[in-house]
Protein backbone atom coordinates (compact mmCIF):
# COMPACT_ATOMS: atom_id res chain seq x y z
CA UNK A 1 0.00 0.00 0.00
CA UNK A 2 1.45 3.34 -1.01
CA UNK A 3 2.23 6.05 1.50
CA UNK A 4 0.08 8.45 -0.55
CA UNK A 5 -3.00 6.25 -0.11
CA UNK A 6 -2.16 5.80 3.57
CA UNK A 7 -1.90 9.56 4.09
CA UNK A 8 -5.24 10.24 2.40
CA UNK A 9 -6.87 7.40 4.33
CA UNK A 10 -5.56 8.73 7.65
CA UNK A 11 -6.76 12.24 6.86
CA UNK A 12 -10.22 11.05 5.88
CA UNK A 13 -10.34 8.80 8.93
CA UNK A 14 -9.59 11.74 11.21
CA UNK A 15 -12.27 13.89 9.64
CA UNK A 16 -14.84 11.07 9.69
CA UNK A 17 -13.99 10.31 13.31
CA UNK A 18 -14.68 13.92 14.29
CA UNK A 19 -18.05 13.82 12.58
CA UNK A 20 -18.82 10.42 14.06
CA UNK A 21 -19.31 8.94 10.61
CA UNK A 22 -16.62 6.28 10.46
CA UNK A 23 -18.88 3.33 9.61
CA UNK A 24 -20.80 5.24 6.95
CA UNK A 25 -17.65 6.59 5.40
CA UNK A 26 -16.17 3.12 5.38
CA UNK A 27 -19.23 1.77 3.64
CA UNK A 28 -19.11 4.52 0.99
CA UNK A 29 -15.39 4.01 0.50
CA UNK A 30 -15.96 0.30 0.08
CA UNK A 31 -18.38 1.03 -2.77
CA UNK A 32 -15.95 3.50 -4.30
CA UNK A 33 -13.14 0.99 -3.94
CA UNK A 34 -15.16 -1.69 -5.68
CA UNK A 35 -15.97 0.80 -8.42
CA UNK A 36 -12.29 1.69 -8.84
CA UNK A 37 -11.53 -2.00 -9.06
CA UNK A 38 -13.41 -2.26 -12.35
CA UNK A 39 -10.73 -2.25 -15.09
CA UNK A 40 -12.56 0.15 -17.41
CA UNK A 41 -13.38 2.62 -14.66
CA UNK A 42 -9.88 2.28 -13.23
CA UNK A 43 -8.32 3.16 -16.58
CA UNK A 44 -10.61 6.19 -16.86
CA UNK A 45 -9.74 7.38 -13.35
CA UNK A 46 -6.01 6.97 -14.02
CA UNK A 47 -6.09 8.57 -17.46
CA UNK A 48 -3.52 11.41 -17.41
CA UNK A 49 -5.05 13.03 -20.51
CA UNK A 50 -8.24 13.98 -18.64
CA UNK A 51 -8.47 17.72 -17.99
CA UNK A 52 -9.08 19.06 -14.53
CA UNK A 53 -12.67 19.92 -15.36
CA UNK A 54 -13.26 16.49 -16.87
CA UNK A 55 -11.90 14.78 -13.75
CA UNK A 56 -14.07 16.92 -11.53
CA UNK A 57 -17.05 16.17 -13.73
CA UNK A 58 -16.35 12.46 -13.47
CA UNK A 59 -16.05 12.68 -9.67
CA UNK A 60 -19.28 14.63 -9.40
CA UNK A 61 -21.08 12.11 -11.59
CA UNK A 62 -19.88 9.23 -9.39
CA UNK A 63 -20.81 11.06 -6.20
CA UNK A 64 -24.25 11.93 -7.52
CA UNK A 65 -24.94 8.42 -8.70
CA UNK A 66 -23.84 6.88 -5.39
CA UNK A 67 -25.52 9.62 -3.39
CA UNK A 68 -22.46 10.15 -1.29
CA UNK A 69 -22.55 12.19 1.85
CA UNK A 70 -20.97 15.66 1.56
CA UNK A 71 -17.81 14.67 3.36
CA UNK A 72 -17.15 11.69 1.10
CA UNK A 73 -18.18 13.70 -1.94
CA UNK A 74 -15.74 16.47 -1.08
CA UNK A 75 -13.01 13.90 -0.49
CA UNK A 76 -13.67 12.44 -3.95
CA UNK A 77 -13.47 15.88 -5.54
CA UNK A 78 -10.24 16.53 -3.66
CA UNK A 79 -8.76 13.35 -5.07
CA UNK A 80 -9.85 14.43 -8.55
CA UNK A 81 -8.16 17.81 -8.09
CA UNK A 82 -4.97 16.15 -6.95
CA UNK A 83 -5.06 13.54 -9.70
CA UNK A 84 -5.34 10.76 -7.09
CA UNK A 85 -8.55 9.07 -8.22
CA UNK A 86 -6.52 6.01 -9.17
CA UNK A 87 -5.69 5.57 -5.45
CA UNK A 88 -9.32 5.07 -4.45
CA UNK A 89 -9.08 1.31 -4.03
CA UNK A 90 -5.97 1.49 -1.83
CA UNK A 91 -7.40 4.36 0.23
CA UNK A 92 -10.54 2.30 0.87
CA UNK A 93 -8.46 -0.70 1.98
CA UNK A 94 -6.39 1.37 4.36
CA UNK A 95 -9.41 3.16 5.76
CA UNK A 96 -10.97 -0.22 6.43
CA UNK A 97 -7.86 -1.33 8.25
CA UNK A 98 -7.77 1.81 10.36
CA UNK A 99 -11.41 1.30 11.24
CA UNK A 100 -10.78 -2.34 12.15
CA UNK A 101 -8.00 -1.27 14.47
CA UNK A 102 -10.20 1.37 16.02
CA UNK A 103 -13.02 -1.11 16.56
CA UNK A 104 -10.63 -3.82 17.68
CA UNK A 105 -11.70 -6.29 15.07
CA UNK A 106 -9.98 -8.51 12.55
CA UNK A 107 -10.87 -9.81 9.10
CA UNK A 108 -10.82 -13.44 8.14
CA UNK A 109 -11.53 -15.38 4.97
CA UNK A 110 -13.14 -18.75 5.58
CA UNK A 111 -12.82 -21.14 2.65
CA UNK A 112 -14.68 -24.45 2.78
CA UNK A 113 -15.14 -27.40 0.43
CA UNK A 114 -18.93 -27.06 0.63
CA UNK A 115 -21.04 -24.09 1.64
CA UNK A 116 -21.21 -23.61 5.38
CA UNK A 117 -24.43 -23.31 7.27
CA UNK A 118 -25.02 -20.13 9.22
CA UNK A 119 -24.51 -22.06 12.43
CA UNK A 120 -21.17 -23.46 11.24
CA UNK A 121 -20.06 -20.03 10.09
CA UNK A 122 -21.02 -18.45 13.37
CA UNK A 123 -19.36 -21.24 15.31
CA UNK A 124 -16.15 -20.65 13.37
CA UNK A 125 -16.32 -16.91 13.96
CA UNK A 126 -16.97 -17.47 17.65
CA UNK A 127 -14.06 -19.87 17.89
CA UNK A 128 -11.64 -17.41 16.28
CA UNK A 129 -12.94 -14.47 18.30
CA UNK A 130 -12.34 -16.52 21.42
CA UNK A 131 -8.90 -17.57 20.20
CA UNK A 132 -7.74 -14.13 19.03
CA UNK A 133 -9.58 -12.01 21.56
CA UNK A 134 -10.92 -9.71 18.85
CA UNK A 135 -14.10 -9.39 16.83
CA UNK A 136 -13.87 -11.26 13.54
CA UNK A 137 -15.31 -10.02 10.30
CA UNK A 138 -15.57 -13.16 8.23
CA UNK A 139 -15.85 -13.54 4.51
CA UNK A 140 -16.74 -17.01 3.25
CA UNK A 141 -15.77 -18.76 0.06
CA UNK A 142 -16.27 -22.23 -1.39
CA UNK A 143 -13.46 -24.23 -2.97
CA UNK A 144 -14.23 -27.85 -3.81
CA UNK A 145 -10.50 -28.54 -4.27
CA UNK A 146 -10.24 -28.64 -0.48
CA UNK A 147 -12.24 -31.93 -0.61
CA UNK A 148 -13.50 -31.29 2.92
CA UNK A 149 -12.96 -29.14 6.00
CA UNK A 150 -12.11 -25.43 6.04
CA UNK A 151 -9.15 -23.07 5.62
CA UNK A 152 -9.22 -19.77 7.51
CA UNK A 153 -6.96 -16.91 6.50
CA UNK A 154 -6.70 -14.34 9.29
CA UNK A 155 -4.80 -11.43 7.76
CA UNK A 156 -2.13 -13.68 6.32
CA UNK A 157 -2.08 -16.31 9.05
CA UNK A 158 -3.45 -19.59 7.65
CA UNK A 159 -5.37 -22.09 9.78
CA UNK A 160 -5.68 -25.12 7.54
CA UNK A 161 -8.23 -27.80 8.42
CA UNK A 162 -8.84 -29.02 4.90
CA UNK A 163 -9.02 -32.69 3.97
CA UNK A 164 -6.70 -32.03 1.04
CA UNK A 165 -3.92 -30.77 3.30
CA UNK A 166 -4.43 -33.64 5.73
CA UNK A 167 -4.21 -36.12 2.86
CA UNK A 168 -1.01 -34.48 1.65
CA UNK A 169 0.46 -34.59 5.16
CA UNK A 170 -0.45 -38.24 5.47
CA UNK A 171 1.04 -39.02 2.06
CA UNK A 172 4.23 -37.15 2.96
CA UNK A 173 4.55 -39.16 6.15
CA UNK A 174 4.06 -42.38 4.19
CA UNK A 175 6.70 -41.21 1.70
CA UNK A 176 9.13 -40.71 4.56
CA UNK A 177 9.41 -36.95 4.33
CA UNK A 178 9.51 -36.67 0.56
CA UNK A 179 7.31 -33.87 -0.68
CA UNK A 180 4.71 -35.05 -3.15
CA UNK A 181 3.13 -33.13 -5.98
CA UNK B 1 149.02 -57.55 4.51
CA UNK B 2 149.05 -57.10 0.78
CA UNK B 3 152.62 -55.77 0.97
CA UNK B 4 153.67 -58.61 3.19
CA UNK B 5 152.17 -61.12 0.75
CA UNK B 6 153.87 -59.33 -2.17
CA UNK B 7 157.25 -59.32 -0.41
CA UNK B 8 156.88 -62.99 0.53
CA UNK B 9 155.97 -63.78 -3.03
CA UNK B 10 158.95 -61.83 -4.37
CA UNK B 11 161.30 -63.66 -1.96
CA UNK B 12 159.84 -67.14 -2.25
CA UNK B 13 159.51 -67.19 -6.03
CA UNK B 14 163.28 -66.82 -6.72
CA UNK B 15 164.10 -69.23 -3.89
CA UNK B 16 161.74 -71.84 -5.33
CA UNK B 17 163.21 -71.33 -8.77
CA UNK B 18 166.69 -71.66 -7.37
CA UNK B 19 165.79 -74.82 -5.45
CA UNK B 20 164.32 -76.40 -8.55
CA UNK B 21 167.38 -75.56 -10.62
CA UNK B 22 169.63 -77.12 -7.93
CA UNK B 23 167.43 -80.23 -7.91
CA UNK B 24 167.70 -80.49 -11.68
CA UNK B 25 171.45 -79.97 -11.78
CA UNK B 26 172.24 -81.84 -8.59
CA UNK B 27 169.79 -84.63 -8.08
CA UNK B 28 169.59 -86.22 -4.58
CA UNK B 29 167.70 -89.40 -3.58
CA UNK B 30 164.76 -89.08 -1.18
CA UNK B 31 162.12 -86.40 -0.80
CA UNK B 32 162.31 -83.70 -3.54
CA UNK B 33 162.01 -80.75 -1.24
CA UNK B 34 162.74 -78.23 -3.88
CA UNK B 35 160.03 -79.38 -6.18
CA UNK B 36 157.63 -79.54 -3.33
CA UNK B 37 158.43 -76.00 -2.32
CA UNK B 38 158.05 -74.80 -5.83
CA UNK B 39 154.66 -76.43 -6.14
CA UNK B 40 153.61 -74.94 -2.85
CA UNK B 41 154.68 -71.50 -3.89
CA UNK B 42 152.89 -71.84 -7.24
CA UNK B 43 149.77 -72.85 -5.43
CA UNK B 44 150.11 -69.92 -3.06
CA UNK B 45 150.50 -67.55 -6.00
CA UNK B 46 147.52 -69.06 -7.67
CA UNK B 47 145.53 -68.82 -4.50
CA UNK B 48 146.50 -65.19 -4.03
CA UNK B 49 145.59 -64.29 -7.61
CA UNK B 50 142.24 -65.98 -7.17
CA UNK B 51 141.77 -64.17 -3.92
CA UNK B 52 142.60 -60.82 -5.50
CA UNK B 53 140.56 -61.35 -8.61
CA UNK B 54 137.39 -62.98 -7.24
CA UNK B 55 137.44 -62.27 -3.50
CA UNK B 56 135.38 -59.02 -3.55
CA UNK B 57 132.89 -60.44 -6.01
CA UNK B 58 132.44 -63.60 -3.97
CA UNK B 59 132.12 -61.60 -0.76
CA UNK B 60 129.54 -59.27 -2.28
CA UNK B 61 127.65 -62.17 -3.74
CA UNK B 62 127.67 -63.97 -0.45
CA UNK B 63 126.59 -60.78 1.36
CA UNK B 64 123.77 -60.16 -1.06
CA UNK B 65 122.78 -63.76 -0.99
CA UNK B 66 122.72 -63.68 2.79
CA UNK B 67 120.66 -60.50 2.80
CA UNK B 68 118.27 -61.96 0.23
CA UNK B 69 117.91 -65.14 2.21
CA UNK B 70 117.37 -63.16 5.40
CA UNK B 71 114.77 -60.96 3.71
CA UNK B 72 113.09 -64.03 2.28
CA UNK B 73 113.11 -65.60 5.71
CA UNK B 74 111.66 -62.46 7.28
CA UNK B 75 109.04 -62.26 4.53
CA UNK B 76 108.22 -65.90 5.00
CA UNK B 77 107.98 -65.37 8.73
CA UNK B 78 105.68 -62.37 8.27
CA UNK B 79 103.52 -64.28 5.83
CA UNK B 80 103.45 -67.19 8.18
CA UNK B 81 102.36 -64.96 11.06
CA UNK B 82 99.70 -63.35 8.91
CA UNK B 83 98.53 -66.74 7.74
CA UNK B 84 98.39 -67.92 11.31
CA UNK B 85 96.46 -64.83 12.34
CA UNK B 86 94.14 -65.30 9.40
CA UNK B 87 93.73 -68.92 10.22
CA UNK B 88 92.99 -68.04 13.84
CA UNK B 89 90.46 -65.44 12.73
CA UNK B 90 88.81 -67.88 10.36
CA UNK B 91 88.83 -70.57 13.00
CA UNK B 92 87.14 -68.13 15.33
CA UNK B 93 84.70 -67.06 12.66
CA UNK B 94 83.99 -70.64 11.75
CA UNK B 95 83.40 -71.35 15.39
CA UNK B 96 80.84 -68.51 15.60
CA UNK B 97 79.54 -68.94 12.06
CA UNK B 98 76.95 -71.48 12.99
CA UNK B 99 75.61 -69.19 15.70
CA UNK B 100 75.61 -66.22 13.37
CA UNK B 101 73.88 -68.22 10.67
CA UNK B 102 71.28 -69.33 13.16
CA UNK B 103 70.78 -65.76 14.38
CA UNK B 104 70.52 -64.51 10.81
CA UNK B 105 68.03 -67.21 9.98
CA UNK B 106 66.05 -66.43 13.11
CA UNK B 107 66.05 -62.70 12.32
CA UNK B 108 65.11 -63.35 8.70
CA UNK B 109 62.30 -65.63 9.85
CA UNK B 110 61.04 -62.96 12.26
CA UNK B 111 61.21 -60.30 9.53
CA UNK B 112 59.29 -62.55 7.19
CA UNK B 113 56.67 -63.22 9.85
CA UNK B 114 56.29 -59.52 10.62
CA UNK B 115 56.02 -58.69 6.94
CA UNK B 116 53.58 -61.53 6.41
CA UNK B 117 51.46 -60.29 9.31
CA UNK B 118 51.54 -56.75 7.94
CA UNK B 119 50.53 -57.94 4.47
CA UNK B 120 47.77 -60.07 5.92
CA UNK B 121 46.53 -57.20 8.11
CA UNK B 122 46.56 -54.81 5.15
CA UNK B 123 44.75 -57.33 3.00
CA UNK B 124 42.23 -57.89 5.76
CA UNK B 125 41.67 -54.17 6.16
CA UNK B 126 41.25 -53.73 2.41
CA UNK B 127 38.82 -56.61 2.26
CA UNK B 128 36.84 -55.20 5.16
CA UNK B 129 36.76 -51.75 3.56
CA UNK B 130 35.58 -53.23 0.28
CA UNK B 131 32.94 -55.21 2.11
CA UNK B 132 31.82 -52.15 4.07
CA UNK B 133 31.60 -50.09 0.88
CA UNK B 134 29.64 -52.81 -0.83
CA UNK B 135 27.28 -53.10 2.14
CA UNK B 136 26.89 -49.35 2.32
CA UNK B 137 26.20 -49.12 -1.38
CA UNK B 138 23.70 -51.93 -1.16
CA UNK B 139 22.04 -50.32 1.85
CA UNK B 140 21.86 -46.97 0.08
CA UNK B 141 20.38 -48.49 -3.01
CA UNK B 142 17.93 -50.46 -0.93
CA UNK B 143 16.96 -47.41 1.07
CA UNK B 144 16.53 -45.32 -2.05
CA UNK B 145 14.46 -48.01 -3.69
CA UNK B 146 12.35 -48.27 -0.53
CA UNK B 147 11.90 -44.51 -0.42
CA UNK B 148 10.97 -44.39 -4.09
CA UNK B 149 8.48 -47.17 -3.55
CA UNK B 150 6.97 -45.48 -0.51
CA UNK B 151 6.75 -42.19 -2.37
CA UNK B 152 5.13 -43.90 -5.30
CA UNK B 153 2.63 -45.67 -3.05
CA UNK B 154 1.91 -42.46 -1.16
CA UNK B 155 1.40 -40.50 -4.36
CA UNK B 156 -0.89 -43.11 -5.81
CA UNK B 157 -2.85 -43.25 -2.55
CA UNK B 158 -3.10 -39.48 -2.54
CA UNK B 159 -4.40 -39.32 -6.11
CA UNK B 160 -6.84 -42.11 -5.39
CA UNK B 161 -8.12 -40.41 -2.26
CA UNK B 162 -8.45 -37.07 -4.03
CA UNK B 163 -10.41 -38.71 -6.85
CA UNK B 164 -12.68 -40.73 -4.58
CA UNK B 165 -13.23 -38.22 -1.78
CA UNK B 166 -15.76 -35.91 -3.49
CA UNK B 167 -18.09 -38.80 -4.22
CA UNK B 168 -17.63 -40.58 -0.93
CA UNK B 169 -17.81 -37.69 1.52
CA UNK B 170 -21.30 -37.00 2.74
CA UNK B 171 -22.75 -33.82 4.19
CA UNK B 172 -22.35 -35.39 7.59
CA UNK B 173 -18.67 -35.95 6.91
CA UNK B 174 -18.26 -32.34 5.84
CA UNK B 175 -20.02 -31.17 8.97
CA UNK B 176 -17.81 -33.39 11.08
CA UNK B 177 -14.67 -31.95 9.45
CA UNK B 178 -15.82 -28.42 10.26
CA UNK B 179 -16.72 -29.36 13.82
CA UNK B 180 -13.36 -31.02 14.34
CA UNK B 181 -11.61 -27.94 12.99
CA UNK B 182 -13.59 -25.71 15.34
CA UNK B 183 -12.59 -27.95 18.24
CA UNK B 184 -8.95 -27.66 17.23
CA UNK B 185 -9.21 -23.86 17.05
CA UNK B 186 -10.79 -23.75 20.47
CA UNK B 187 -8.02 -25.89 21.91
Amino acid sequence: MSSVARSYAKALFAVADESDGLEQTAAELQVLGALAGDPQIASGLANPLLSSSARNGLARTIADNLRLRPMTRNFLLLLADHRRLDQLGRIAEHFERLLDERLHRIRATITSAVALSDAQRQALVDAFEQKLGRAVLAETRVDSQLLGGVVVDVEGTIYDGSVRTQLHSLANRIAGGRSLQ
Amino acid sequence: MKRLAGAALALLLPLATLAQEIEEHHPHPGIPWGKLAFTAVNFGVFAYILYRALGAFVRNSLRERRAAVQAALEQADRVRREAEALRAEWEQRMATLAGELEAMLREARQDIEVERDQILAAARRTAEAIQRDAERTAENELRQARERLRAEVAEQALHLAERLAPGRLTAADQGRFVDEFIDQVRR
